[in-house]
This record gives C-alpha cells, structure tokens and sequence, in this order.
C-alpha cells in the first residue's frame, strides 16, 4: 500500500530523521510531513483541514512527548469530523513495549498497528 | 362347694321325707276307717297305734269324760291317774293353740258336721316338752243334731314339723345364699323332661319365673347363639351319665353386655343304673371373667414394661414377685424360683442400707417411698435404678407386702454425670480463659458473672463488676455520636433474638479511662431470665496499629507507584536513544557498500551491544513487572502466542536455519496471564534460538503443548549446546550465566523461576551437555476458577 501524504510525531528528532528516512527509501509516501510536538502536529492538521486541503492518510505517533503525549493527541485526533478520521489512520511508533501503552492504544479505533522502535524496512513493508 | 352338696342333700331329704309323709298319711286315714269298722279288735289297734305311734281317744261330750289309747297316753305324758275331762284336754293343748282349737271344733266341725283334722301344739304333761300332733277325727251327732262323741287319731309329727322348719330354713337360706353367690340351682327330671329352677336361677338367666317355663331348649335358646350347640351337647352328655367338666356358657342382653355363666351338673341313677334326675348349679361368674380380664390385662403390662417391678414379702423381704424387666434385669429366668432370694442379696450393701433405714420406714409411715438406689445383678454388676417403695397393709394395718416399681437410669446417670463434666470444664474455662468473659442477666439488670480476664481488662473486682450493667461501663456516648444508652437496648434486643453479634464499642474503665473494644454478644440458653454472654477484646493497641499499618501502606503504595513510573521512564528514557541507534545503525547497514566488509562487521558488532544493552533493560523490566503487577486471567492462545515471539523481529537473525515444530494437544481454553506466559514462553524459546549448536547439521525447537482443564504442560526441546548436569540447578539463579556464550544478562532463567511461582505453576529441566535441553513448564489452567 502506498500512502499520499504521511505525517510523522515524534519529540526525537533523530528518530524523526530515521522514520523519513525508511519511507523515503521504501516510497511507501508521495510525501512527509514531520511535527516534533503533538501540539504542532494538531495545529497542522487544524491548518490542512481548514483550509480544506486533503487531509493525512498515515500518521505514526510515538507515545512519551512532553506537553501533549501521544493519548492526549489521540483524544483530539479523534474530535475531528468523522468522515476525515475514516481515511485515517494512525501507526503508534515507541519505544515502550509497556502493556500498559499497548493496551491503552489499542482502545483507539484509529490506531491500526503498534509499532515498537526502531521501525525497519521489513515491518514497513509488512503494512498493509 | 361343701354347702353345695348339702343343700342338695337336703332336697333329697326332703323329698323323701315329703314322700314318707304322703304315705303315712295314707295309712293313717286308712287306720281310722279301720278303727271305726274294727272297735273290738282293740289289741291289734294298740299294736298298730304303737308301730305307727298313733295314739287314739274318744271324747264324750255327755259326760265330759275321754278315754285315751296308751299311744294316746304316751304322746300326751299322762298316765292312768290323769283326769280325762274336758279341762284335762284343754290342759294338755298349747296355750296359744287353744283358743283357735276351740274356735275351730266348735264352728267348723261341730258346727258344720265337718271331720277334724288339724295339725297343732300341746304341752306334755310329764315334761312339759312342746310337741306338734296331727289330729284327726269324727264328731257323732244324735237324731237332732247335737254332738254326742269326738273319735280319733293323734300322731306325734314334732320330728316331721322340725324337719319341715329345718326344709324350710334350709330353703330360704340356700335362697338367701343363691342370691348373695349369684348361684342358682337346678334339677331336671329325665323321664318328664322337666326343668326346674331355683329363684336365683331365674335371676341369672335374666328370666322372670311367671312367664318362663325353663326346659333344656328354651334354656338353649337364651344363649349366644354361637353357644347354644355347646350346651346342647353338654346335657345330653350329662343325661346319658358322662360326668362332664363344667361348662361356660353366654347370654346375651338388650343393652349388649355380655353375662358368663358357669353350668355343672350330676345325674342322679336309679338302682338299675339308669339316670333319672340331673341336679345341677348356675353360677353368674360374669364379675369374676371380667375381673380375670382385667387381671391379665395389668398383668400383661407389668411384665411388657421395661421398667422393674417386684414384691416383696415384708415379713423375711423375701421376694415373691418379679416381672420380666426384673428378671432380665438380675439376671433370672423367667421361671427360675424366687422363693430364697432376699432384696438384700441384690442390693449393693448402701442401697440396701438406704432401703431399710430409710426408704421402709417411710413407706411405712405414708404407704410410699421415692429414691434412688441400686440393684445387683447375679454377676455383681451395680445398677442405678430409680426406685418406688409401695407398702400394702392389711385391714388392721399390718404390713403385708412391699411392692416396688424400678426404672434403670445408668444412661440418665451418664448423661447427668456428662453435663456435670462439661459444667465443670465450662466453668473452668470460663474462669481461664484469657479472653474477657462475662454474663448478664437482663432481668436483674447487672452482670453475674464475670471472669478474671474481665476483671484485669476493666481494672474492677469481682464485685464492683457483679454490681453494674453495660450502660455503668459504657461513656455517655460512643465514637459514632449515638447514644450508648440507645445502642445498647438496640444490641440486647437483637442478641435476644438469637443474633450473634460483633461490634466495636467503647468502655470507660475502672481507672476512668476509655478502652475500644471488640464485642461479641450471643445469648445463652437459660430456663430463667434470659442471660447475654459478652466477651470483650481490648482492641485500643491493635487499632493503632492498624492506624499506622494503614498509613503505612498508602505510603508503600505511593512508592510502589513512583517506582513504578520511574521504572517506566527510566526504561523508555534508556530505551528510546537505544531503539534510535538501532535505527541509524540499519540505515547506515544500507548505505556501506556491501564490499567493504569491514565496516560493515563493526557496525554489526555496534548493532549488537546495542541489542544486548536493549535485552538487558527489558529483562529487569520483566522482572520488576512480574514482581509487582497483579496476576491477570485472560485466554491465551498457544499457536499465535508462540508464533508471535518467534517471528519477532528480535528473533529473526537466529531463527534462520532453526527449524521450529510445533504440536498442540488442546480440549480446553486456556486461561491464565497472558503477558507472563508470554515472558516464560519468550524467554524458553529466546534460549532455544539462542544456544543453538553450529555444529550440528539439523538444528531444532520441539514445541509440545499440552492442555486439559486442569494445566498446560509446556515442553521446549532443542538440540542444542544443553547445559551441564553440575549448572543446572544454578541457571535459575539471578544473573547466573552457565556459559560464555551466554549474551544475556543472566536473568531470563531467574525471571521464568519467578514468574512460575507466581502463575503457581512448576518447571523441569533435563539436559545434557552438548546433546540438548529440555525444559517442561506446568502452568494451572484458571478455567475454573474464572467460572
């Protein structure tokens, strides 16, 4: 599957840095956007929504951020209207292997996969 | 019976006599016609007169002058010189005689020419002895019609007169004494067929004797008809001279009762042997069957009663009597002689003691006696009995007999001797017992009694306790606000209504201060006023602890919280530059040209530290996990389970040219933690991949799972470096590592050790070095206990 437009959250850059860099090289996105805080990310998908542009088809979201974790991001994501949400969809990308993290996520309909850290050329191409 | 035969001998007599008289009679009338026809033949009439002793006169009412026979002289007393006048006769008759004597020879037979004939009394001259005669006689009349001369007979009947008082005496009394026995009589003349029967013996056969005519068949008709044939057979037995037992026969009545005469009966044989009469008694023995009846009736209760009942004679004590409970309770058959055994031989020497000092002489004083006293049996075995002494006493107050009346009451004396055991064990532990007991009596109001543990707990005696009720020790309020006063009438009266009930309340104490307790009431079983037993615990101290154990505990809890959000952020803060090494190091791995090895080799050696260092931070967070978190029960599924461990990614490397088989034998769902399972089951196959053995041409993993509704057994086979026999207890130890290939931290064995106790399950471990490991884990399925 090939997606048009991803957008990666992440407060580590080099992990930022390291995510673009396996789907640039995997071409699984026409493009990247990157938000090193849930709050700029929200602020974008406000912007894009506004202003009417097509809205993101993949996210991949890591959890520990300082502000806005990614659940808090979550809470707002899913405020947006519903026919949006319905093209979305939202990779967790984490370090944490924690349980707790995992269950947590995985209450979210718009999470669709859990991805613990580092994320590789083999786990992007098993995404459907 | 003695009077009997004699009164029937006496109607013999009488009959006979009644018999003799008719003849004699006779002859005497012939006498007379004789006497008449044959004056002259005065010699053979003195010899007749003699023989017949019938004296003859002939009174001339001319001269006034009687001649007499010396028969004549002989029944009067007189002799040749008595003067034969008128006055001389009348001398001679009773006085009260005389007067009806005149008046009869002059009215009836002077008067209406009639012959004399009179039985009446003189007084014998010589003796002056009454005698009865019989006179008869003619008067003779001249032409005109006057009495010239009285001719006749005089026989001496005194003997006949008596015997027919005697008749008549005997008569009235056998009468008398029929009535008074209820006994009639009766004969039965073989010939005519006739019965007769005496009055009472219409009175036992209910008969009235003007209308009932009794003969053998209207006598059979008045019996029960189931009786009749037996009689019937009974007198035609009788009649042809069989003697025959006495019979018993039943009449039936009106109102239904039933009468039960008792019949003999003797026949009476002429000289040729043949029977002629039958004479016979019916007694009335209703009174005395019934009385039998009853009789049999008690008797038969004495001897069914268990209870011991015995006479005895209150001369000797010598026992004459002993029913069936008796016998079998001394040890006797039941027809073994009595008549040498003496109560005293079987009692023991106190119960007889009792007897005769006390028990006795107070049955004598007020007829009976009530104790308890003992028997001995013929084996000498002591049985307590509850004994009632009965004296009877003749008429004149004379001991006769001793009855008494005994019931066996070793069961009641054990159970008495019991409950007097566990009173005493109660009380005792009452008494000692460490815990504060105490008793109140809700009628008085106060406690009544209270034990040592009571008085140490509220600093008062014994008898400033007995003196107070809850609400004298009680604060005018407990901790909750309410009422004390108002509590406790709301306790009492739930513990009143069988509630046990347990609460916290507060005393005030002899010192005055307040003590909180632990109350337990429950109300005990009692006949009188109904009693609360409390026990109090001093629950101050243990409150306090309890305080600070709380406090305590929140703050163990809040620690354990901060742990664990420090385990967590220290782990994701360590991990996370781990995890973008990682990252970089494979984007870097693609970018070298694949020639040139040797940076491609250090990069790899990089690689590794990195996912050491990982293992190493996710090893401790198992183990803080596991230590910590509440084991959870959720299904788990063997096959993806064990397929996601092994094809994560962490595996990959080592899992190339590993070939894994994998047999699930499962009828159940499985059930227990999911995330510790996975841990025991990552860390089985993590050391499977990991030691494996290059030198071995078919390198394995056998996954066997067995699952039933009680465990699954887990088993992880492998042919790879196995462990030597001397390390293998020692892998499960914290951060042991059994060899130098080990790239770990050495704390995977010690985690699955940990995390197997806490699933409560077991493990085993067979090896051998160089050859394999097999490890067999047995976790408890929690199916059931999800249920």
């Amino acid at each position: 599957m090939k997606f048009k437009h991803a957008l990666l959250i992440d407060d580590n850059n080099i992990d930022n840095y390291i995510t673009k860099h396996i789907i640039t090289q995997s071409k699984k996105a026409d493009r990247i956007t990157i938000k090193n805080s849930a709050i700029k990310a929200l602020e974008y998908l406000n912007t894009i929504n506004h202003a009417n542009e097509e809205f993101i088809d993949i996210i991949f979201l890591d959890i520990n951020m300082p502000e806005m974790d990614g659940f808090d991001f979550l809470d707002e994501l899913i405020k947006f209207p519903e026919e949006i949400i319905a093209k979305t969809s939202v990779f967790m990308l984490t370090s944490s292997d924690h349980p707790k993290d995992i269950n947590r996520a995985t209450q979210y309909s718009v999470v669709k996969k859990y991805i613990v850290k580092p994320l590789t050329d083999d786990i992007l191409n098993d995404l459907k | 019976m003695k009077k009997k035969t004699e009164s029937e001998q006496l109607i013999i007599a009488n009959k006979e006599l009644v018999f003799q008289n008719e003849e004699k009679e006779k002859r005497a009338a012939e006498l007379i016609i004789a006497n008449k026809e044959l004056k002259e033949q005065e010699i053979f009439l003195r010899e007749s007169q003699r023989a017949a002793h019938i004296g003859s006169y002939k009174l001339n009412f001319i001269t006034e002058h009687w001649q007499s026979s010396e028969t004549l002289d002989d029944i009067f007393g007189i002799d040749k010189s008595y003067i034969r006048s008128i006055e001389g006769w009348k001398e001679i008759i009773h006085p009260d005689d005389q007067n009806t004597m005149d008046e009869y020879l002059r009215l009836e037979v002077i008067g209406k020419q009639k012959s004399f004939e009179r039985e009446y009394r003189i007084v014998r001259i010589n003796d002056k002895q009454t005698r009865w005669v019989c006179g008869l006689g003619e008067v003779k009349f001249d032409d005109s019609g006057n009495a010239i001369q009285l001719i006749g007979t005089i026989q001496d009947i005194t003997k006949r007169k008596k015997t027919e008082q005697k008749l008549f005496e005997s008569k009235e009394m056998l009468s008398q004494s029929q009535k008074l026995t209820q006994m009639g009589s009766w004969g039965l003349n073989v010939e005519t067929g006739e019965l007769s029967w005496s009055a009472e013996a219409y009175n036992i056969h209910n008969c009235d004797p003007e209308t009932f005519t009794p003969t053998p068949e209207t006598l059979i008709n008045l019996l029960l008809p189931e009786d009749r044939e037996l009689l019937s057979n009974w007198i035609s037995k009788v009649i042809t001279g069989i003697n025959q037992n006495a019979i018993v026969y039943r009449l039936g009545s009106d109102d239904g009762t039933i009468k039960y005469i008792r019949g003999e009966g003797r026949s009476v044989l002429n000289k040729a042997g043949k029977v002629i009469r039958l004479f016979g008694t019916a007694h009335d023995i209703t009174e005395r069957i019934e009385s039998e009846e009853k009789m049999f009736q008690l008797s038969s209760i004495i001897n069914a009663t268990s209870d011991i009942v015995g006479i005895a004679n209150s001369a000797d004590q010598h026992i004459t009597f002993l029913n069936k409970a008796g016998r079998e309770a001394l040890g006797f058959g039941e027809e073994e002689d009595l008549s040498e055994t003496k109560i005293s031989d079987y009692s023991p020497a106190w119960a007889n003691e009792l007897i005769l000092k006390e028990g006795i002489p107070a049955a004598m004083k007020t007829g009976k006696w009530m104790g308890e006293t003992a028997l001995l049996t013929k084996t000498g075995v002591e049985i307590p009995i509850s004994q009632v002494i009965v004296l009877h006493s003749d008429e004149k107050g004379k001991p006769q007999f001793f009855a008494t009346v005994a019931r066996d009451i070793t069961e009641s004396k054990k159970v008495e001797e019991n409950l007097k055991q566990s009173e005493v064990r109660f009380r005792s532990f009452f008494e000692n017992s460490p815990v504060p007991l105490f008793v109140f009596d809700l009628n008085l109001g106060k406690f009544v009694s209270v034990n040592l543990a009571t008085e140490r707990l509220f600093k008062l005696t014994n008898k400033e306790l007995t003196n107070k009720g809850p609400g004298d020790i009680s604060p005018e309020f407990q901790p909750d606000g309410t009422k004390s006063e108002e509590k406790i009438k709301e306790r009492i009266a739930k513990a009143l209504n069988g509630e046990k009930l347990e609460f916290e309340w507060v005393f005030i104490i002899g010192d005055g201060s307040e003590i909180l307790t632990e109350t337990r009431l429950s109300l005990l079983p009692s006949n009188g006023s109904p009693l609360i037993l409390a026990s109090s615990l001093d629950i101050t101290e243990r409150r306090k602890d309890e305080i600070k154990l709380k406090r305590n505990n929140k703050e163990l809890q809040k620690i354990n919280a901060e742990l664990d959000r420090f385990v967590y952020s220290v782990s994701h803060d360590l991990r996370a530059p781990l995890k973008s090494m990682l990252g970089l190091t494979d984007i870097i791995n693609n970018d070298i040209e694949p020639e040139n090895k040797e940076q491609l080799e250090r990069l790899q050696m990089m690689k590794q530290s990195v996912v050491k260092l990982d293992n190493f931070i996710e090893d401790i967070l198992h183990y803080s996990r596991n230590s910590r978190m509440e084991v959870t029960k959720e299904e788990i599924c063997f096959e993806e389970a064990i397929n996601d461990i092994w094809g994560s990614h962490k595996f990959m490397e080592g899992t190339k040219g590993l070939k894994l088989k994998l047999e699930i034998q499962q009828a159940e769902k499985f059930i227990s933690d999911k995330r510790r399972v996975i841990v025991i089951l990552g860390n089985l196959l993590s050391n499977a991949v990991k030691y494996q053995d290059a030198t071995k041409e078919n390198p394995f993993v056998n996954i066997m799972v067995q699952c039933s509704k009680e465990n699954a057994i887990i088993s992880v086979e492998d042919n790879g470096i196995g462990i030597a026999k001397n390390k293998q207890e020692k892998i499960f130890e914290m951060f042991y590592r059994a060899t130098t290939l080990s790239s770990g931290s050495g704390l995977g064995m010690y985690i699955l050790k940990e995390t197997m106790e806490k699933l409560g399950g077991t493990f085993a471990l067979e090896s051998e070095l160089a050859k394999g490991a097999k490890f067999t884990v047995t976790i408890p399925n929690q199916l059931v206990s999800l249920n």
